[in-house]
């Protein structure tokens, strides 16, 4: 028995070039004004949203880059100033951008921060504030956002690799994670109902201003892309990409799922 | 007070001691008495990275300022180049002149050329903030509107300066460049190199 195989067309080609588009929706992502959110901007921009909102946090400059960006693709756009852990900014930004939208169709979680240190020197508080700062910000985030997605929508998760294996000095950020890939499951069952879909993509290393900081970047990135059957280290337009699919009624099928985004390389042992 | 920053424009300077004093001590989960002038975070507070870019956000929203993104070793490797302030990995006699002259309220005998940069970091007090918020808010009452010369207040909508007359707005001074600005100041004081552009 033989297969054929044939060429599937690829996110980006579903997404956008083949006749897809947001125009009308209002996309937030969070952490957008840089990394892989702003890719993610980028990307989503191509298709056309009516507005796309951005939260930052300390990053002024970039936000204001972001926003010039995104104007640039003739989309409008906002950026505003919000830690995503604190619970009561948090709602109050929310409010705001539904006395100023009426309404949400896309929530992107992809603010990240976290401490890197071994278990054992791990801090009850760094701990505490890790979780905050990633995984109840994705759950807080999702539970205001789904009210304002009266039509439906699409909640998307960021996470990594480490959500399921050993990276050094990742354990706090790893769990938390690891948190919301798993509350992406429950969240996508109770909140189908509404027609909201919630998925996570989960990436590899890839090639950003904060990975750069990482002690050893250029020889992690050698290693890592040795191994990596895609022969490179990811690019935030990679993870991009697989976002801008979610957004599209092409994965409507796909629910509470991790789609692991990585180039292969967590295929090998 | 509008909904963007917590403080009125211009500030009453005698609350910005008590006001980041409050702010170090929640970050850190600690009592307000337990936060001194002298308290160094690192080795005091026990202050971790995360502790600090929560400090850091906190400041800003409460003050209408915009922190320096990195530390005045940082800065100086940036503007002087590395050469000028580090030597086989520890301060200069060049560097550790220029930290004493920009922060005067920590034990400059403690601050010598062969200084470890992290062993400085460790040094940075509750008091570095306070000088540093008040050199922020100093440059930020400074300025106005580049287009009529109106007075700047607090946007009610984002973090930024608007004018009151013609309605233009422009961020707020960069921390890193009023700390850089300042650094070149002190370098012309000790007659070293300037900048490396």
């Amino acid at each position: 028995m033989s297969f054929e195989t044939t060429n599937c067309a690829s996110p980006h080609e579903l997404a956008g070039e083949a006749g897809h588009s947001l125009r009308g929706q209002i996309v937030l992502v969070t952490g957008g004004s840089r990394g892989i959110g702003l890719a993610i901007c980028r990307r989503l921009a191509r298709l056309h949203p009516e507005h796309i909102v951005i939260i930052y946090c300390l990053d002024h400059d970039a936000a204001r880059t972001a926003v010039a960006d995104m104007r640039e693709f003739g989309v409008n756009a906002s950026a505003h100033c919000v830690d995503v852990s604190k619970e009561a900014l948090l709602r109050e930004f929310f409010a705001d951008a539904q006395t100023r939208f009426g309404k949400l169709d896309i929530f992107v979680s992809n603010a990240a921060r976290a401490s890197f240190e071994p278990v054992a020197e791990l801090s009850a508080r760094a701990w505490q504030r890790t979780v905050d700062l990633n995984a109840r910000a994705f759950l807080l985030g999702s539970q205001l956002a789904a009210p304002l997605m009266q039509n439906g929508g699409r909640i998307i998760g960021i996470t990594s690799l480490g959500s399921r294996f050993y990276t050094p000095g990742y354990a706090a950020l790893g769990a938390a994670k690891a948190m919301i890939e798993s509350m992406a499951r429950y969240l996508a069952v109770e909140l189908a109902p509404s027609g909201i879909n919630v998925n996570v993509v989960c990436g590899g290393l890839i090639d950003t201003d904060s990975t750069r900081k990482l002690p050893n970047f250029d020889a992690v990135c050698e290693q890592v892309a040795a191994r990596t059957p895609a022969g490179r280290i990811g690019q935030p337009e990679d993870i991009a990409g697989v976002v801008a699919f979610l957004c599209t009624p092409d994965s409507d099928w796909i629910r509470g799922q991790t789609i692991i985004a990585d180039g292969g390389y967590s295929l090998r042992i | 007070m509008h909904p963007q920053t917590e403080q009125a424009f211009p500030v009453d300077r005698s609350s910005i001691e008590p006001r980041v004093i409050d702010i170090v001590a929640r970050a850190l989960q600690r009592p307000p008495e337990d936060v001194h002038l002298s308290s160094s975070f690192w080795s005091d507070l026990g202050a971790e990275s995360l502790d600090m870019l929560d400090i850091a956000f906190s400041l800003e929203r409460t003050f209408g300022i915009r922190v320096p993104h990195s530390d005045l070793v940082s800065r100086a490797i940036d503007r002087f180049g590395e050469e000028s302030i580090l030597q086989n990995g520890m301060l200069t006699d060049f560097a550790a002149e220029l930290i004493r002259r920009s922060m005067p309220e920590l034990d400059a005998t403690r601050i010598q050329p062969g200084m470890r940069p992290m062993d400085f970091r460790k040094m940075i007090t509750v008091e570095s903030v306070i000088r540093v918020v008040n050199r922020l808010i100093d440059v930020k009452e400074q300025q106005v509107c580049p287009a009529c010369s109106g007075r700047l207040i607090d946007s009610s909508s984002n973090p930024e300066l608007q004018c009151a007359q013609c309605g233009l707005t422009q961020p707020y001074p960069s921390g890193d460049q009023v700390l850089i600005d300042d650094l070149d100041a002190v370098a012309r004081e000790i007659g070293l190199p300037q900048s490396a552009d």
